[in-house]
């Protein structure tokens, strides 16, 4: 089902997630190229568990229609949920490699870093582009 | 870091890749290895296009997500950029003025698709009546030939 975002400007849920990662301004060119392993590493190994657990899923047709089905738990899509997870699971992991690279030892800051970095995947869409 | 991701990326590929049919014959062939198991594919790429401060080539978010990607040259993969905008040349500029040594002069980078078709398929569909699930089935519409 469309959400009303989703409705006004055509970009699914995942995708109001997914580009702000991908557009944030990272400290410099190591730290997104992490940012961007770290990611596409996570992504992988999600993949990974999905098909080996509904091996349909290894076509891109299995695929695909998976990643539109309502997800069984929690809202929204397969996709959303997946997207959801998997940037989770690196906003953790960058700011566990940014505590031990500048040195930030509290738990105050490193609250203050994923508070910020979770703020920034909720921003909407940096543009609204009709999509093809 | 790259390496815990390419053996992500390594599992992957191995679990994807189809079963050997028993009694068949290996692959003539070392083209067929060479050929993707997993396609990866980025819309909206120009989302990517943000500056990095202070970096003394200019590079951009996109720079180093291609850089990440780099590391899996070796793998079975294929990633694929595609955006709606018509600013690709930032994305994908003269080879001569590109930040990477490795892009200037090297003619094995292929050029970027500057503009693509829609519906090419369009007019040999068939004009059967379906319904509306089946209109909106991938099966359906990867039948119209859509690049994108």
């Amino acid at each position: 089902m469309l959400t009303k975002r989703h409705a006004q400007d055509g970009y699914p849920p995942s995708d109001r997630e997914v580009v702000p990662f991908f557009k944030q301004q990272y400290k410099n060119f190591d730290s997104a190229r992490l940012a961007f392993s770290l990611f596409l590493g996570y992504l992988f190994d999600q993949v990974t568990k999905l098909v080996d657990k509904d091996h349909n899923l290894a076509s891109a047709l299995g695929w695909r229609d998976w990643l539109d089905r309502q997800a069984t738990q929690g809202n929204g899509s397969n996709r959303d949920d997946l997207y959801r997870r998997v940037l989770e699971e690196v906003n953790l992991d960058v700011c566990g490699y940014f505590s031990t690279r500048v040195g930030v030892t509290s738990y105050a800051a490193y609250k203050e870093i994923v508070n910020r970095l979770k703020q920034t995947a909720l921003e909407g869409p940096p543009m609204v582009i009709s999509r093809a | 870091m790259e390496a815990k991701t390419s053996e992500s990326l390594e599992k992957l590929i191995t679990l994807l890749k189809p079963p050997p049919i028993p009694n068949s014959q290996p692959p003539q062939s070392s083209a067929n290895e060479k050929m993707p198991t997993v396609l990866l594919y980025i819309d909206e790429v120009h989302s990517a296009q943000t500056r990095l401060p202070g970096d003394p080539k200019h590079r951009t978010n996109y720079s180093a997500l291609t850089r990440a990607i780099d590391s899996f040259k070796s793998k079975a993969l294929l990633a694929i950029f595609t955006s709606t905008m018509s600013r690709l040349y930032e994305l994908a500029p003269p080879q001569m003025v590109h930040s990477s040594a490795r892009v200037v002069g090297n003619d094995a980078i292929p050029l970027p698709f500057w503009e693509l078709p829609f519906d090419v398929n369009v007019g040999k569909m068939s004009r059967s009546r379906l319904t509306l699930e089946e209109i909106t089935s991938t099966a359906h519409i990867v039948k119209f030939g859509r690049p994108l």
